[in-house]
């Protein structure tokens, strides 16, 4: 699904977010992108305002962040939720938001980081995107099992990637994570 | 879960638009999002900038937690004074689609 960046075109950037990119990889941070961002890669459209992206460091090292962002843009410190912490940044020019994760600990956070894909994304260039199922597992663990919305993506999720989703990876994880029943009741 | 037939319709039209087709319209909903918070904080009349960011950032971020969006006002109270922040910058209404 996902596709190299094309020579030549030049993709309108939303200026916070492609900022938060390039001083990510100035600073040698693995991160992917997800939420909306990447639903949209694998074929779901969602509006949303602001861009989720997951980071492989932890809020100690957030202040690296921001003091490479400069002062363009205004910070929210990280909010800890006990495996991970949350982080807001907004442009001061234009609202425009970011959400870090930082430093989600468990092995499902490290097997995406790890099958995160290359995507050349319209508003944002080239950035690093969640894979299909890493995406449909982690929207099956934010929906509880009760958000409308979110089992509804995981369901167009798999039918719009049936031919390429990795069914082993996709059922082991689920087990592995409390969400078997539910990958099962939307995949009927 | 029982499928609705126009969701069917709109999901399969939304799938063979591409990925840059869906990106860009990903861009052209959040912008159309974007000036609809603009309005809705105008017809509120703001007395300051200030006042006119917090209402903005309230709507366009519904879930942004308290107090991360105070301890971002703050900031923005800061560079007011220092004349470095005047107020966010009013999207161009032509330039949404």
């Amino acid at each position: 699904m996902m596709t190299p960046a094309v020579p030549g075109r030049r993709p309108r950037y939303r200026r916070v977010m492609r900022a938060v990119f390039d001083a990510l990889e100035c600073l040698g941070v693995r991160y992917f992108v997800t939420a909306s961002v990447a639903a949209s890669v694998h074929g779901v459209l969602r509006q949303s305002q602001d861009t989720d992206i997951v980071l492989d460091i932890d809020a100690s090292r957030f202040g690296e962040l921001t003091e490479a962002l400069g002062e363009r843009c205004v910070v929210a410190d990280p909010i800890d939720f006990g495996s991970f912490s949350v982080a807001s940044i907004v442009e001061q020019a234009t609202a425009d938001k970011v959400d870090v994760i930082l430093a989600p600990t468990g092995r499902f956070e490290a097997s995406a980081m790890e099958r995160r894909g290359l995507a050349d994304v319209p508003g944002l260039g080239q950035v690093w995107v969640a894979s299909v199922e890493d995406l449909l597992l982690a929207k099956l663990v934010w929906s509880a099992g009760t958000s409308e919305l979110q089992l509804r993506d995981c369901a167009q999720l798999i039918r719009l990637n049936v031919a390429t989703i990795d069914r082993s990876y996709l059922e082991s994880w689920a087990e592995r994570l409390g969400v078997r029943e539910l990958l099962r009741e939307i995949d009927r | 879960m029982m499928r609705d037939p126009g969701l069917a319709l709109q999901e399969a039209i939304i799938a063979g638009m591409g990925i840059r087709a869906r990106g860009e319209e990903r861009l052209r909903l959040a912008a159309r999002g974007k000036l609809l918070a603009w309005q809705q904080v105008d017809a509120m009349a703001p007395a300051s900038e200030l006042e006119r960011a917090e209402l903005l950032l309230r709507r366009l971020y519904p879930t942004l937690a308290e107090r991360s969006l105070q301890q971002m006002l703050v900031q923005l109270a800061e560079a007011e004074a220092a004349g470095a922040w005047h107020g966010f910058q009013r999207p161009d209404p032509l330039s949404v689609r």
